[in-house]
């Protein structure tokens, strides 16, 4: 379960500071599929940086499963977020110098697993997205919806406690964004716990509880109705 | 100056004419001042270091140069006749010469002495006569001479500057002259500065220990006694100041023999001489530094394209759209190259004053280096250079920054828009281009005919360059037939194998070793193998990635210098390059630092000491044959001849000679390099001896300083001398060739030779001894000989003085060539830094991935350091193995065996891969320091 109480977040650009979270709360438990929406500016971005522990915050705290985040050093932190987190960033944001397979087996070879079981299992993670023809190639020689199953794969392969997800289908066409959208929910029906930065409301519409925000703050925060709920 | 407007022209139209280019060029140069700041740094070297070589040579031309001033002054020609005799009639043939072209004559008498006072002495000093007042006069320069006051009267001797030093005297002071086994003493009544006439010093030496005494002293000292005769001079001095006169040497050389009519005399050129050594040694430095430090400039060179194509990569995004929107891709050749136009502007003028202060700091510790040395002749030099040099440094520098920037430019704007656009990387071909392989084919027919040139003409250039073309011409054309790294690989090889094999080659054909030579071959192999390593770095990576355990960190580090090919081959080529010189230069300074044991013996022959002594008070050599464990003495006659005619020379040389008897030969002569038909080298010193026309020269006959020996006189061949005094002409021809001539013997005559050409001046005043003790001997010696200025050595000794000088100019050289290292690590600290800045958003990507911050930075590390190893790895294989086909060859010498210096490489390698992973720690740091939401956030 994640949990974030009071979390603030203060931009300082010389002297001065523009609040991008104020004292925002928000609790998501194991196999949700959180979207947040907001228009630009409204503070998605900042919630999933300092809820994941990319970004540090200047008041209250995130606590994944019991763990306070921001308590953590940074090398702990970052350890915690190679075994416990996967990231969709809306850029793919792979590395160009790995193929598809390395890219994939990353987070598995920083959280410790052996080479030989890492490969094993990115091969396995990107044939379930469809890219089991592609492990070799390097991002440059993959389409912009083949690179962004490529970071789900990654996302997936550590078998994380949360993904994290910032305008996944943002780059891609409709037809592409929609083949995401689905990968998305076969994960989310699996159990895989979700949160979603979007500002594109069919896929907040796909999360089971759609979070909205404004000037830094959670505004509305209900369950979509028709949705799977969390187990 | 007109050539670097001239270049400029097309630029300034671009910035002049038009506006948007001029907008993107500049505004793009001021964008980032830090990095503007780096690209300068990185043009600015190639200026740096051609103006610094130019400038040195400047140096040493100047400090030869002022031996004009100080040893000459008015003094153009001197007309000489051995004896005060023999003299009288020239004397007064010249006294009433007067000539359009020449302004004075000067009489003066000379001879050779040993002077001495309390505790010191000057084994090698001189005593004159002239007048003073008519010294004065001479040449319309009165501080021109240097002499002042009146002529020194009976008991009385004015002394020069260099003389007071060596004995630690002043005026009141007392001294004492031996010559022809008299002893005069002397008052000393003044001190005269070293200069013109005061400072003029007959012989080769830069330290001039005169003293003027009253006319009629050195023909009472002489008279009827044994030793050389004096010299009587007549000193000329043409219209002009000191060095404008030389122009009027031919006019006036003519008109003094029009005078004299047939004699025996001789008319020496000094001054004209003299600005010849010291163009020759200006420019043989200049040119021995610029070769070398071509593989500086060179790495400047690719340290400039590498961050060229760092900034072409930054901006792709925005050049596509540039192109998309309608700029062609001439204007944005334009626009990237007005940019890189200011750059080389800003970095010429800078890298002018780098280059002098470069020129500055090394003559500094040149003259640390030499000041050490006690000799007569060492080199005082004094920092100078020419504005044209300065001029030239920077035309050389800006036209090979503007040429570089140019051509990365056009290379850079040869883009696909689309992909671009969306910064995709473009597809490595296939297959290569119909238009390459074409253009291929020219270059290899173009080979071809270079490479009959080479053969024909025995031009090493031709001979090197001719089957490189061809190798690299043709490798397009099977690259289109062949999987492309196959063809690659292949002709890589053979460039390589060829570039070792080339000397041999060239010197089997007769082609001349020079240092363009080694310059050329370190740049076609370095070039070939940074062509093979990178082909298979793939292969080298993944070797590297099994041996470190598939460790994260390593597979990080190697995965960007393994995927950008390019680029990594342009830095190791960097550090290759400076390397490859680095260790070169290491390994012929051990070589020859090695080779104390071989030229000792080489010049030994039967002896172990040589001793020197006053010609006119020789030391007697049959007294001392008779000393207890003195086992053999060789008396050996020395003098100095002219060389006026000889293959390959195109002015007259002065140069050393010295003639032996029997004696020399029968206890063993020193080693021959090439004895021509006789069966031993103790036969061709017979064959020498009996025959006056024959001479044995050294493999440094008439070679200038710096490199190999140019031996352009061979076995067979035949030159012609001039004695400096008498004035006899005989032309020798050459029978065998020493390896060396340490002992500055020079020309090795048979002693009849030597009468003929230097009559009754033909007296013995060197000797190779062999004795028991050797070093208690020579220990005894000056002592002993003082009134005879004898001075004695061990032939080791002598040996190991001149390659302790020879080691401290390679030491010198390694501090000028270590410059390339430091563009080398600086090279690598900016290519990190670009590194870190454009892989930021990756960096944030891995750090939220769960990439610990030490793993960042140790990526990095790891990084550059595979980068470095590999370059200085192969730098230093090819420099071994380069140095290793030299010494195959006797272009060195048939005595240079090859050596590795494994101390100083260690260091050298050690050093470097310390260094570079030094200039790695702050972008490094700094890369594992970027917060991951940051780094994502403004990348998105």
């Amino acid at each position: 379960m994640l949990v974030a109480e009071a979390v603030r977040k203060v931009y300082r650009t010389g002297a001065e500071e523009v609040v991008a979270l104020h004292d925002v709360d928000l609790v998501v438990h194991d196999g949700e599929f959180v979207s947040v929406m907001g228009p630009s500016g409204s503070g998605k971005t900042t919630l999933l940086n300092c809820c994941s522990g990319l970004d540090d915050i200047d008041g209250g705290r995130v606590l994944l499963d019991g763990v306070d985040l921001h308590a953590l050093s940074d090398a702990r932190r970052t350890a915690n977020r190679a075994s416990s987190m996967g990231f969709v960033f809306q850029a793919y944001n792979l590395i160009p110098v790995f193929s598809a397979v390395e890219n994939v087996e990353l987070p598995l070879l920083l959280a410790g697993a052996d080479a030989k079981n890492a490969r094993r299992r990115a091969s396995e993670t990107l044939e379930r997205v469809g890219l089991g023809g592609r492990l070799k190639h390097r991002p440059a020689e993959l389409s912009g919806g083949e690179q962004q199953r490529v970071t789900v794969a990654r996302a997936l392969a550590g078998r994380p406690r949360v993904v994290w997800a910032d305008e996944p289908t943002g780059a891609l066409d409709s037809e592409t964004a929609e083949h995401v959208l689905e990968l998305l929910r076969e994960l989310h029906a699996d159990g895989q716990t979700l949160i979603v930065v979007t500002h594109d409301d069919g896929v907040g519409r796909s999360a089971n509880r759609m979070i909205r925000m404004r000037d830094g703050r959670i505004v509305t925060d209900e369950l979509i109705a028709g949705a799977a709920a969390p187990r | 100056m007109i050539v670097v407007a001239l270049v400029s022209l097309p630029f300034l139209y671009v910035l002049a004419r038009r506006p948007v280019l001029r907008r993107l060029a500049l505004r793009n140069a001021v964008r980032r001042p830090r990095e503007t700041l780096l690209v300068v740094l990185g043009s600015l070297l190639g200026t740096a270091i051609m103006t610094g070589s130019f400038v040195i040579g400047d140096t040493f031309d100047a400090s030869v140069r002022r031996g004009a001033y100080e040893q000459l002054g008015p003094v153009d020609e001197i007309v000489s006749a051995n004896g005060i005799a023999a003299g009288a009639p020239v004397r007064d043939a010249l006294a009433g010469f007067r000539d359009a072209d020449a302004d004075g004559v000067l009489p003066l008498a000379l001879t050779r002495a040993a002077i001495a006072t309390g505790g010191f002495a000057a084994p090698k000093a001189q005593l004159l006569e002239t007048d003073f007042d008519a010294a004065r006069r001479f040449g319309g320069d009165t501080h021109a001479t240097g002499i002042s006051g009146a002529t020194p009267r009976p008991g009385e001797a004015v002394i020069g500057r260099d003389l007071a030093r060596t004995l630690h005297i002043g005026a009141g002071s007392t001294i004492e002259a031996f010559a022809y086994g008299t002893t005069v003493k002397f008052r000393v009544v003044r001190v005269l500065p070293k200069l013109g006439v005061a400072g003029f010093w007959r012989g080769d030496e830069t330290r001039a220990n005169n003293a003027f005494v009253a006319p009629g002293t050195i023909a009472a000292m002489s008279a009827g006694r044994p030793g050389a005769p004096p010299q009587s001079l007549v000193l000329v001095s043409n219209r002009g100041g000191v060095e404008e006169g030389a122009h009027l040497t031919d006019q006036v050389d003519t008109a003094v023999r029009a005078q004299l009519g047939p004699g025996r005399y001789s008319i020496e050129d000094v001054k004209r001489t003299v600005l010849e050594r010291a163009d020759r040694a200006g420019n043989s430095l200049a040119r021995l530094y610029t070769s070398l430090g071509t593989f500086a400039v060179l790495a400047g060179i690719l340290l400039l394209v590498n961050i060229f194509f760092m900034l072409a990569d930054e901006r792709k995004s925005e050049l596509g759209m540039l192109r998309a929107v309608g700029l062609r891709r001439g204007s944005l050749v334009g626009a990237f190259a007005a940019e890189g136009w200011c750059y080389a502007v800003i970095s010429a003028i800078a890298g002018t004053f780098v280059g002098l202060g470069l020129g500055r700091a090394l003559m500094a510790a040149a003259s640390e280096l030499f000041g050490s040395r006690s000799d007569d002749d060492r080199l005082t030099l004094h920092f100078a250079f020419k504005w044209a040099s300065v001029q030239r440094g920077m035309v050389v520098g800006f036209v090979i920054a503007i040429a570089t920037v140019l051509l990365t430019s056009i290379w850079l704007s040869r883009f696909n828009i689309i992909q671009a656009i969306r910064d995709i990387s473009e597809p490595a071909r296939r297959r290569p281009r119909r238009r390459a392989s074409y253009l291929g084919l020219v270059a290899a027919v173009a080979g071809l005919v270079l490479t009959f040139a080479g053969v024909t003409t025995a031009s090493f250039l031709a001979l090197m360059l001719g089957p490189v073309l061809v190798l690299v011409g043709v490798t397009p054309t099977i690259a289109r037939n062949v999987p492309r790294p196959i063809a690659t690989t292949g002709a890589a090889i053979a460039v390589l194998v060829w570039a070792v094999a080339a000397v041999p080659a060239a010197l089997a054909l007769g082609g001349d070793v020079d240092v363009l030579l080694f310059t050329l071959q370190g740049l076609v192999l370095v070039g070939a193998a940074v062509v093979l390593v990178s082909q298979h770095q793939e292969a080298v990576g993944h070797l590297i990635g099994r041996l470190a355990k598939r460790s994260l960190q390593v597979r990080l580090g190697l995965a960007y210098p393994l995927a950008r090919r390019f680029r990594t081959s342009m830095t190791l080529g960097m550090f290759a390059l400076v390397v490859f010189i680095l260790v070169m230069v290491s390994v012929f300074a051990s070589m020859f630092s090695g080779q104390l044991g071989n030229f000792t013996r080489d010049v030994s022959g039967g002896y172990n000491v040589v001793l020197d002594s006053n010609p006119t008070n020789p030391v007697p050599f049959g007294a001392l044959a008779r000393e207890p464990g003195v086992r053999a003495v060789a008396p050996l006659v020395t003098t100095l001849i002219d060389v006026t005619s000889a293959p390959g020379l195109t002015d007259t040389r002065p140069w050393e000679a010295s003639a032996y008897d029997g004696r020399f030969v029968d206890h063993g002569p020193p080693a021959l390099d090439d004895r021509g038909t006789a069966p031993t080298d103790a036969a061709a010193y017979r064959t020498v001896l009996a025959n006056p026309d024959l001479a044995i020269i050294d493999k440094f006959f008439l070679a200038g300083r710096g490199g190999p020996p140019r031996q352009s006189v061979d076995i067979g061949d035949t030159f012609t001398v001039v004695d400096t005094v008498g004035g006899t002409r005989h032309t020798f021809t050459v029978a065998a060739i020493a390896p060396n001539d340490f002992v500055q013997n020079g020309v090795l005559l048979g002693l009849p030779a030597m009468r003929a050409l230097a009559g009754d001046r033909a007296v013995p005043s060197r000797a190779y001894v062999d004795v028991a003790d050797p070093m208690g001997f020579v220990d005894h010696f000056a002592g002993r000989f003082l009134p005879n200025g004898g001075k004695a050595e061990t032939l080791r000794h002598v040996v190991q003085v001149q390659l302790a000088n020879q080691q401290q100019f390679f030491l010198l050289m390694r501090g000028y060539l270590a410059l390339g290292l430091v563009v080398g690590v600086a090279g690598i600290g900016v290519i990190m830094i670009r590194a870190v800045r454009e892989r930021r958003r990756q960096v944030g990507v891995l750090r939220a991935l769960g990439f610990q911050a030490r793993a960042v930075r140790a990526a990095f590390v790891i990084e550059s350091g595979f980068v470095a190893v590999e370059g200085v790895l192969i730098g230093t294989a090819l420099a071994l193995v380069c140095a290793w086909s030299i010494t195959l060859t006797d272009a060195f010498g048939s005595d240079i065996a090859f050596r590795v210096p494994i101390g100083s490489i260690a260091i050298l390698v050690v050093g470097t891969f310390v260094c570079a992973l030094a200039a790695t720690a702050a972008p490094a740091r700094s890369a594992s320091r970027i917060e991951p939401a940051v780094a994502l956030r403004l990348a998105d």
